[in-house]
């Protein structure tokens, strides 16, 4: 196989920004470790077999050629929409909400394997529309059922974050799968008019909400991830305090080593890790909007831009979450935050990335060839 | 099929990601650059606590450096009743002094977070260790000053307040020195406040405070203490003063003074004045023969006690005929006075009165001293000038008066008295406060006119009772009417004795001053010059303070064992009493009931042969009663559980220092007159000077 066109880079730059984040969860989290499972290695442990579990995965969906996802994109779906109603019914309650699953000792966060799942499926609706989903029945009501029939699931969890997520990552490929803008406008009309009367209805969404709204008098109630957030971002100036020297993590900023890790990254390296962390997030995107450019057909393409947007909107999302510039939600920081299921699912989604990536070319010298088209035709017809 | 994504709405979501990044990274700056100060501010204010380290304070010496002051480390235990088992109360109640059932009804109390049991307390460190493991306990440890010595009254060594500041008499002139320099430490917690261990964190320790020797002499000052608590008593009066310094530097060597009813914490000696009466002669005196206003041979009418002058009438209260001066001093004629005086010129007068230290502070180092009395000349009246030379119209301080008199007793130089020899820390001189001469106010030669003078009051005028076959003392007595509403008030006196032994090169000068003393006693030849020499004659047998001038008289007492002093058995329990007497050698007969000793015969003080019985009357208290319940004197100091103790006929054994806190046997127990019982106190500090004086008199 060539492999003239894989991103070394992206591989290079997910396992630099997976690596910071064992450094900063093991800072993070050494002195809760100690006091509540007896050894500060705790976490570290379990994120370095995480870490492990995550590399064999990239390297087996960079091994598996990317079209087979696209039969499978029904069923993982499937799998996908029954693990939601099974974390709802089985699921394990933590703060209120049920989003884990256990299964033989390992706990297991559907919802990130569902995400990639809807991306397949959408990616590949768009594929069987030839790149311009624009009639309404055959392509944009099944893809915006099937997501919303998923929110539904978050929603009851309750997970809102989630649930936004995915219509917003539906919304983007729709709308980048030349969509047309009154289904649209129309769905996102629909939405607005049941949403957000529900949201109005649940107590801690509002509450969120006010305590940004008001930052400072809810300081000890609602508001204080935020505060605790800030206080971290902001004392660690530009250089930060050192990795290991953090004060924060000393129970004042709660979840540190999951939603709020981007925070200890402040306290410890400054805004230069800030930056750094930010700055090969988008540089992933940007890897990742490069191979879906180059990408030898239009699932690829859609599937590779997908990767990135999940990727992006939820970095972003949690970045902006832990500056307070939008209320607390339950999103990791992709590859950094501490967390099994979301770390093999990045680290799957850079994988497929990476089989993308090295499939340009291979792509390209198949359409110079004399049979070219023809099996993306075939299957065209089979999903048709 | 499309190539490729719709470049519009590409750029469109691409503009809007960016967007989002830009605003991202605007607000990262801002956070963590721009606003980096206001976290990290917060940051500190939720991180870090600044922890006091308390200097600790220096200790008072006296000068032989026996401690007068230290400071104990106590604590304060208070419980958080919900996170403490049942089974602790009795182990709590021991601790506290409580009874178990009164911790348990604390303990009942679940919804208090804390109750205070019981403030200062003193733990030993095996207490310590296990109170500060139980849960639930809090232990805060206070410093608390204590006088070991309890013959040094705390309006001279001052109080020490809660922050650590000196208030009163020495600790506060000396609180700089003392206080030492609190230290901070910065402490890390968590978000539960539980300490995290910080490595280098920024510290300042505290430097201790330095020890300070005082001029008090521990065994001068139990004389002076006991002799003025019992004339106090004895004379019914409210109160007394009994000052002894060293005329040849000024060195104040005992300061007691008792005012029974008195709460605060005010130093008569320096910072309160009165009318000096007869006492103030001797400057008048020392004025008239400096001056050479009068003859030596000079004599005066006494007018047989009543006199009309020009300005008034004045009087004696005891008539005299005609007298020379000598004899108008020694019979402290207030007629004569006048009449000598009368030649005089007010201005001169004045200055020279200026001149003997008074009207001005005489610069001791203690607080809130005041200067008395003196009006200028040109607010005086015709009355002032004779009136002022026996001693009214003008208020003096204890201490410039004895300063007064040091200077005649040692030839006329004139000290600042002197209360604090040196400072010390960590057993390393740092400062040696010498004695200050003020200035000359006399010549040699008119002084030993004047102690001439003294030695006869004592001989043959109105000292008589001062003096002792030990030491040849010479001194002047006053009587002086207190000020009421209008003029002076009838019955309220203020008797007082000054005076200094040996005559010939003094070593001592001593202030006896009694407020009020009741009765027919107020003169201060009768109440007050007795003190004198029961503190002289103290000082005399039991210091070695005035060995090398009266060595022949010691010798003959001491050697000759035919004739021995009879010491004071008052208040004491017979057994108690017999023990003395068998020491000093005579035999103590007792009778009446079986309590403590009220009255004996001969009187303390007394010479008599060697096994002479002495009888004493010991108070019937028992009424048919044989034993006496013992109280729980927890919590009540050294003196008062004593004297409560001594009522009954008690032996009393003191263990430590400061309040009672335990005893043996215990409370409710009934004990034979007799009995010893022992009273373990609460503080057991440890000294790296030389051992401790025991309680005080014992």
């Amino acid at each position: 196989m060539d492999r003239s066109g894989f991103a070394y880079d992206l591989l290079c730059a997910t396992l630099m920004l997976a690596t910071l984040g064992m450094i900063m969860v093991f800072s993070a989290t050494h002195v809760i470790a100690k006091e509540q499972f007896g050894s500060p290695y705790y976490f570290i442990k379990h994120g370095s077999v995480h870490l492990a579990l995550g590399i064999m995965v990239l390297y087996i969906c960079m091994k598996v050629p990317y079209r087979v996802y696209r039969s499978l994109a029904v069923w993982g779906l499937l799998i996908g929409v029954l693990s939601l109603v099974s974390v709802l019914l089985w699921g394990r309650e933590v703060r209120g909400a049920r989003r884990w699953l256990s299964i033989f000792n390992f706990t297991i966060q559907p919802v990130e394997f569902v995400k990639y799942s809807l991306i397949i499926f959408i990616a590949d609706a768009i594929a069987r529309a030839r790149g311009s989903a624009n009639r309404l029945r055959e392509d944009f009501l099944p893809v915006f059922t099937v997501s919303a029939i998923i929110a539904v699931l978050l929603v009851l969890q309750p997970n809102i974050s989630n649930a936004s997520l995915i219509f917003g990552i539906t919304f983007i490929l729709l709308y980048l799968g030349r969509c047309r803008l009154t289904h649209l406008a129309l769905s996102y009309g629909v939405l607005m008019v049941v949403a957000v009367p529900y949201l109005y209805f649940q107590p801690h969404v509002r509450n969120r909400i006010i305590g940004i709204l008001n930052s400072g008098e809810y300081l000890l109630t609602q508001n204080w991830h935020v505060q605790q957030s800030l206080i971290s971002l902001g004392s660690g100036f530009i250089y930060g305090c050192g990795p290991g020297n953090g004060h924060q993590k000393y129970r004042f900023l709660p979840d540190a080593h999951t939603d709020f890790i981007y925070s200890i990254v402040g306290e410890e390296l400054g805004l230069i890790g800030t930056m750094l962390v930010l700055g090969i997030i988008i540089f992933i995107f940007y890897k990742a909007l490069m191979i879906a450019r180059s990408a030898p057909d239009t699932f690829g393409r859609y599937l590779a831009l997908g990767i990135g947007l999940i990727i992006i909107l939820t970095s972003v999302v949690n970045i902006a979450m832990t500056t307070g510039l939008i209320p607390t939600v339950g999103l990791p920081l992709p590859f950094v935050s501490y967390g099994g299921t979301s770390l093999l699912t990045s680290m799957a989604a850079v994988g497929i990335l990476l089989n993308i990536s090295s499939a340009r070319r291979y792509g390209r010298n198949r359409r110079r060839s004399p049979g070219a088209g023809k099996p993306v035709f075939a299957r065209k017809k089979e999903g048709g | 099929m499309k190539k490729s994504f719709p470049r519009f709405r590409l750029f469109l979501i691409l503009a809007g990601i960016a967007l989002a990044g830009f605003v991202i990274i605007i607000r990262l700056v801002q956070v963590q650059v721009i606003n980096h100060s206001v976290y990290e501010r917060k940051a500190q204010d939720q991180w870090f606590d600044r922890k006091v380290l308390h200097a600790k304070r220096g200790r008072i010496f006296d000068r032989h450096g026996n401690p007068l002051a230290v400071t104990c480390q106590m604590y304060d235990l208070g419980i958080t009743p919900k996170h403490i088992p049942e089974s602790a109360a009795g182990y709590l109640g021991e601790i506290s002094g409580y009874s178990a059932a009164r911790i348990r009804r604390c303990l009942d109390r679940k919804d208090r977070e804390y109750i205070p049991l019981r403030r200062k307390l003193n733990l030993g460190g095996e207490e310590l260790v296990k109170l500060s493991s139980m849960s639930g306990v809090t232990l805060d440890a206070v410093q608390e000053r204590i006088l070991p010595f309890d013959s040094v009254d705390r309006s001279f060594i001052g109080v020490v307040n809660d922050s650590g500041r000196g208030v009163a008499g020495i600790e506060r002139a000396y609180d700089d020195i003392l206080r030492g320099d609190d230290g901070w430490m910065v402490t890390s917690r968590d978000a539960l406040n539980r300490s995290v261990k910080l490595i280098g964190a920024p510290r300042r320790n505290a430097r201790d405070g330095s020890d300070i020797y005082l001029t008090i002499d521990s065994d001068v000052q139990r004389i002076a203490d006991f002799e003025i608590r019992r004339a106090v008593e004895e004379y019914e009066a409210s109160g007394g003063v009994v000052i002894v310094a060293d005329p040849r530097n000024g060195d104040i060597l005992a300061l007691a003074e008792h005012f029974p009813g008195s709460k605060n914490h005010i130093l008569f000696s320096s910072s309160c004045f009165y009318e000096p009466g007869s006492t103030f002669k001797l400057i008048t005196y020392s004025y008239l023969l400096q001056r050479g206003i009068v003859n030596i041979d000079e004599c005066f009418d006494g007018e047989d006690g009543r006199k009309v002058f020009d300005f008034g009438v004045f009087r004696d209260d005891h008539p005299h005929g005609i007298l020379t001066v000598k004899q108008s001093f020694v019979q402290s004629s207030n007629i004569c006075t006048i009449k000598a005086i009368s030649r005089g010129d007010c201005e001169d007068f004045y200055r020279f009165i200026l001149r003997c230290g008074f009207g001005s502070r005489t610069g001791v180092e203690l607080p809130v001293e005041t200067g008395g009395i003196l009006r200028e000349p040109t607010r005086w009246t015709d009355r002032s000038l004779p009136s002022i030379a026996i001693g009214q119209e003008v208020g003096v301080t204890p201490l410039q008066m004895l300063c007064a008199y040091a200077a005649i007793a040692n030839g006329g130089e004139l000290f600042v008295p002197r209360v604090v020899m040196r400072v010390e820390k960590g057993g390393e001189k740092i400062k040696e406060i010498q004695p200050v001469k003020t200035r000359r106010i006399l010549p040699e030669d008119v002084c030993d006119e004047i102690r001439d003078f003294c030695r006869d009051v004592v001989l043959e005028g109105t000292g008589r009772r001062a003096a002792t076959g030990l030491i040849p003392v010479a001194g002047k007595t006053g009587t002086a009417q207190k000020a009421g509403e209008n003029g002076y008030a009838d019955g309220k006196y203020i008797s007082s004795f000054i005076g200094f032994a040996p005559v010939e090169n003094p070593r001592l000068v001593c202030l006896v001053l009694l407020d009020e003393p009741g009765g027919y006693d107020y003169y201060g030849g009768i109440s007050a010059a007795p003190v004198f020499r029961k503190v002289i004659e103290g000082i005399c047998l039991s210091s070695d303070r005035m060995t090398g001038c009266s060595q022949l008289a010691l010798a003959r007492y001491n050697d000759d064992r035919e004739m021995v002093r009879v010491p004071a058995l008052l208040r004491m329990s017979f057994p108690e009493a017999c023990r003395i007497g068998a020491k000093k050698g005579i035999i103590v007969n007792g009778c009446g009931g079986e309590g403590p000793v009220y009255s004996q015969n001969p009187g303390p003080g007394e010479l008599v042969p060697r096994g002479t019985e002495v009888d004493v009357l010991l108070k019937d208290e028992g009424k048919g009663k044989r034993g006496f319940r013992l109280p729980d004197f927890a919590g009540l100091t050294i003196r008062e559980a004593r004297r409560e103790l001594i009522k009954h006929g008690l032996e009393v054994r003191i263990e430590g220092y400061g309040t009672v806190r335990k005893q043996d046997p215990g409370p409710g127990t009934v004990v034979r007159p007799g009995a010893r019982v022992v009273l373990y106190c609460r503080c057991n500090y440890e000294l790296t000077c030389p051992a401790g004086t025991g309680d005080g008199r014992s």
